[in-house]
């Protein structure tokens, strides 16, 4: 019998497929971003639920990603294997000198840190000319794939499905080996595994880097979404709502962040026709979820009778 | 020959309490020496400082003539030393089978046990069964840990620490909980360890005490009262005193 849980991702990617075919580009847009910020906030959940570190700061390499595909932009490449790679990296390494300061601390002290560092390259590029001070940096049109147009909504759709699929699979097929075992390990007992032989540091800081890497990629997709890089996309606030799309989706399941960001946005898109305080409204549904929901919309799915998830 | 670990004036406080006053211990090479005294001695904060948990105060600690007092516990793992804990700190969720498997991966080093994935954690399957059949626990090895009885806990700690294949063991109470038979063959257990590694047996099952230890100390109130080998500790007066002072206890003639 195929796992519930692969039925349920699925199920998911089968949907977000399907948009485009029935759906208007204004649905599909939606759908595109949707995916983008699941897989922002799957990057976030591979520290927060892996490795146990919750970072407040980690909107800190979305908008990386994003400034890295608005300057390719102002500078006339917009070729996304070049554009894309090099936001990961570039991603990836701010995470290795983040990830390496911050993990000097532990608990409260490491949630303020991030927030600290995400907050600090929030200030500089609201502030820096080249950076586009708090315009941000607007991209002239989206990026290319291998030479093709990416122009029509329906298309970076796709691609960005594929590339939210592969890090799905990723960061899955990456927890089920010893590595990632290691990583769950120290998040339940550091000084077990302290004593058993692991440095607990080295690999928390192997999964920041790769955490920020996924949102890295998130925020270069994030831009050519909206053709816009932002200080928003750095801004804590942003940071807080990946929190809550991993928090809304299941802490540690993965695929959940593609259904927590899929309600916080579908939330946002209908609440905000209504009242502008939409955020009152959530607010509650998010208590609900963390005081009722087991392990938010993945643990809810994958709830067996007697209660226990797999 | 120097010996395998050598200890000199450690000291620890918590608060007020010195719960180590400058002890000293040297533990040879495949001896086990036996660390005894009644509760709260500070047996297990001596431990912790060896195993690199807990920093002491002041003192060295030599292991293999290195001074390792400023180590964290990872460092001190790959030198040879294992613990085990007191209270059984297992990976509950996991089951049997993958708490060893942790503990056997361990001891590969970082970089290649990712590069291993594709080959998968299959690779681990045969040492992994091989320490639980060690401690005869195989037949356990799918059951989560959680579930485990006492004394399997115990058992499933030690196959955790033995599976680095450590020259020095530090372990906390292993028989406490278990049954007459478990401990007989955890006791035969230890004496076959002999011939791989020392072991510093901290254990209030006096009878195992005097049929495994090569040595021992005796430590009340952080302070080691008495060291050498075990008829002669047993017939010191002043331990005699401490043990009917404090516990009770009489000590075993
Ligand atoms: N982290 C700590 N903070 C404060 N006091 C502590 C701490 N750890 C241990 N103690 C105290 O230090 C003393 C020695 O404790 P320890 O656990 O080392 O004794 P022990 O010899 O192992 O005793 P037992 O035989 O009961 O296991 C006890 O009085 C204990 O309450
Ligand atoms: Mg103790």
């Amino acid at each position: 019998m195929i796992p519930r849980r692969l039925v349920v991702i699925g199920l998911i990617f089968a949907v977000l497929a399907a948009v485009p075919l029935y759906g208007a580009d204004y649905y599909t847009g939606l759908a595109t971003k949707i995916m983008i910020f699941g897989l922002a906030a799957l990057g976030l959940d591979a520290l927060v639920g892996i490795g146990g570190m919750i970072s407040f700061g980690h909107a800190a390499f979305f908008g990386i990603g994003a400034y890295v595909a608005g300057l390719f932009g102002k500078s006339g490449i917009d070729e996304g294997l070049i554009v894309w790679p090099t936001a990961i990296a570039v991603a990836a390494l701010f995470g290795a000198v983040i990830g390496s300061l911050s993990l000097r601390t532990r608990g409260a002290a490491f949630i303020m840190i991030t927030l600290a560092f995400a907050q600090m390259l929030f200030f500089i590029a609201a502030s820096l000319p080249a950076l586009g001070t708090s315009d941000g940096i607007g991209l002239p049109h989206r990026n290319s794939l291998a030479g093709h147009s990416l122009g029509r909504a329906v298309d970076f759709h796709y691609v960005v499905l594929l590339l939210l699929a592969g890090a799905l699979a990723l960061t899955d097929f990456l927890a089920r080996t010893p590595f990632g075992r290691a990583v769950d390990g120290i998040r339940q007992n550091e000084p077990r595994m302290g004593a058993l032989g692991y440095n607990p540091t080295i690999y928390q800081l192997a999964c920041f880097i790769f955490g920020a890497a996924v949102t890295g990629l998130a925020g270069a997709l994030v831009a050519n979404l909206s053709l816009f890089a932002a200080p928003d996309n750095l801004h804590w606030m942003t940071s807080g709502t990946l929190l809550v799309i991993v928090i809304l989706g299941g802490v540690g399941s993965l695929f959940g962040s593609v259904l927590g960001a899929a309600v916080l946005i579908v939330l946002e898109e209908v609440l905000a026709e209504v009242t502008d305080h939409w955020m009152m409204i959530l607010g509650p549904v998010l208590i609900a979820v963390v005081l009722f929901g087991g392990n938010g919309l993945a643990g809810f799915l994958l709830r067996r009778p007697h209660g226990r998830t797999s | 020959m120097a010996a395998l670990l050598e200890v000199r004036g450690l000291c620890k406080t918590f608060g007020a309490l010195a719960v180590n006053q400058s002890v000293d211990l040297t533990v040879e090479a495949n001896q086990i020496h036996a660390l005894i005294g009644p509760n709260g001695a500070g047996k297990t904060t001596f431990l912790a400082q060896l195993a690199g948990d807990i920093r002491p105060d002041a003192g060295t600690i030599l292991f293999d003539g290195t001074d390792i007092t400023g180590l964290p516990a990872h460092r001190r793992a790959h030198l040879g030393i294992a613990r085990s804990y007191q209270v059984a700190r297992l990976f509950p969720d996991s089951t049997v089978h993958d708490n060893v498997a942790l503990a056997v991966q361990a001891c590969s080093r970082w970089a290649r046990s990712v590069g291993r994935a594709a080959a998968g954690i299959g690779e681990l399957n045969e040492p992994v069964a091989a320490l639980l059949e060690r401690v005869e626990l195989a037949h356990r090895s799918r059951i989560p840990a959680g579930i485990l009885a006492h004394g399997e806990r115990r058992k499933l700690e030690l196959a955790m620490a033995l599976a680095s294949r450590p020259r020095l063991l530090l372990l906390d109470e292993p028989l406490a909980g278990m049954g007459v038979e478990e401990s007989q063959a955890t006791v035969a257990l230890l004496d076959r360890l002999r011939r791989d590694a020392a072991i510093l047996l901290v254990e209030h099952d006096v009878q195992a005490v005097f049929a495994l230890a090569d040595r021992m100390s005796v430590l009340v109130f952080g302070k080691v009262l008495a060291s050498g080998d075990p008829p002669t500790v047993r017939r010191n007066p002043e331990v005699q005193r401490a043990y009917l002072a404090t516990s009770g206890e009489v000590p075993p003639c």
